[in-house]
């Protein structure tokens, strides 16, 4: 966790809006768009981030550190609740595991914490780069178009076990790719 | 009992459930494996952490102010109930120090009351079906030989009456020349006597990746569904090349 996630924290324990605030003013954008990407609808987009963010706000006393930075947590409540609501489902089962430490971060400053942000992205688009066009083509399927992998099969008419062969070979190259540069803990 | 699986298998496994698309039947063998599995349990843990990185990989786009206005005030309502209720209850427990005692025990057999009452009614609650609630249905659309890359999805809410239609795979319209509007897209609903009726245009997201239509009404009337490619605008009949199709029948 970063200086400045302590300090959201800190203040979402207390319950002090300004929590909530500090944590839209960084994380809004990218949390819209992640629920844009998934939903394609602005309407649906925004009722999942103001989902996502109140969930945040009942449950900081449940945020535990091994989930990961609150970037990630608050990003994997908006990617679920996104799929939930494209599946049309109110929930379903999900492994509950901690995730590795999150990779040192830098200052707390509003500035680095925003060129952390740019480098990070640069860092996942160079890695996505590698992948295959169908191995990135079933992972957007997967994470974005909240397909399963029997629908993938279906959709692109090719047997399930190519779709699950790509899932884990591209995931394990994409982890690779990150990791031989340095842009995350080797595993 | 599930099945037991091998670490390949579950390898194959934790990588589909970190994004989203484990097939719901396959992860009670997955928990059962990981239970008894550190090695595979570090992979998940590896894979989620991995997968946790795909949102930066999305084209940032601002959300609407009202995003934000709506979600402070809701905030500011909730910390202001939760301060008015402790202040209210500080202020009762000034006032009536003899009965702290009663208070306190009257508090905690309340919660205990009622958490029996939520134990009670979720347990008699029949467990949520895991199949699509009936009122959703969903289809899949294809590209035609002049669009073969492109494919998606209709997702249909019968209560709601309304449809999200999206695709992948579709290229932009080709550029128009100068002074003229570029064609969009089209999307029809086909009757069972083979008349178009004109639905929706697609829009395309901000990161180029997808098209999506809401189409608004009660589709399960048509027999298909089909896009074109029309003028600026779009068209009151089809008139140009069909891009994409898909049954709206189900099996």
């Amino acid at each position: 966790m970063t200086p400045s996630d302590d300090r959201m924290l800190e203040l979402l324990a207390s319950a002090d809006p300004e929590g909530i605030e500090m944590l839209y003013s960084r994380y809004g954008r990218l949390a819209y768009s992640l629920a844009y990407r998934v939903l394609s609808d602005a309407g649906a987009a925004e009722d999942v981030v103001q989902e996502a963010f109140l969930s945040v706000w009942r449950r900081a006393a449940t945020y535990r550190a091994d989930r990961g930075s609150l970037r990630t947590w608050l990003c994997s409540i908006v990617h679920h609740r996104a799929l939930d609501r494209l599946r049309g489902r109110s929930g379903r089962a999900r492994l509950d595991l901690p995730l590795e430490k999150a990779s040192p971060e830098t200052d707390a400053s509003d500035t680095w914490d925003q060129v952390a942000q740019v480098l990070e992205r640069d860092q996942i688009t160079v890695a996505l780069g590698e992948l295959s066009a169908e191995q990135r083509q079933t992972i957007e399927l997967a994470y974005f178009g909240g397909y399963s992998q029997s629908e993938i099969s279906e959709l692109l008419r090719i047997p399930l076990g190519t779709v699950k062969g790509r899932t884990r070979i591209g995931l394990r190259k994409l982890r690779s790719a990150l990791e031989v540069r340095g842009w995350v803990a080797q595993s | 009992m599930s099945t037991p699986i091998s670490c390949g298998d579950a390898e194959t496994r934790i990588a589909a459930e970190a994004l989203g698309s484990l097939d719901a039947q396959e992860l009670p063998s997955l928990r059962a494996h990981l239970e008894g599995c550190a090695t595979c349990r570090h992979t998940a843990s590896t894979f989620a952490s991995t997968a946790a990185l795909l949102p930066l990989s999305v084209s940032e786009i601002e959300p609407p102010t009202r995003l934000r206005t709506r979600l402070m005030a809701q905030v500011y309502a909730e910390a202001s109930g939760q301060r008015s209720r402790s202040s209210l209850l500080q202020r009762l427990w000034r006032r009536v120090p003899s009965a702290r005692a009663f208070t306190v025990a009257t508090a905690l057999s309340t919660a205990v009351a009622m958490g029996a009452i939520v134990v009670t009614t979720r347990s008699s609650r029949p467990p949520a079906p895991r199949s699509q609630p009936a009122s959703m249905a969903s289809f899949s659309v294809t590209g035609t030989t002049v669009q073969p890359l492109a494919h998606g999805s209709v997702r249909y809410d019968a209560t709601a009456q309304q449809a999200v239609l999206s695709v992948q795979g579709l290229p932009e319209p080709p550029p128009a020349p100068k002074g003229v509007l570029p064609s969009t897209y089209e999307v029809w609903l086909i009757r069972p006597n083979a008349v178009a009726v004109p639905a929706a245009l697609l829009t395309e997201s901000p990161d180029h990746q997808t098209w999506t239509a809401v189409i608004h009404g009660d589709i399960s009337r048509f027999r298909s569904l089909a896009a074109t490619l029309e003028p600026a605008g779009g068209s009151s009949s089809p008139t140009g090349t069909e891009v994409l199709n898909g049954s709206l029948t189900a099996g």
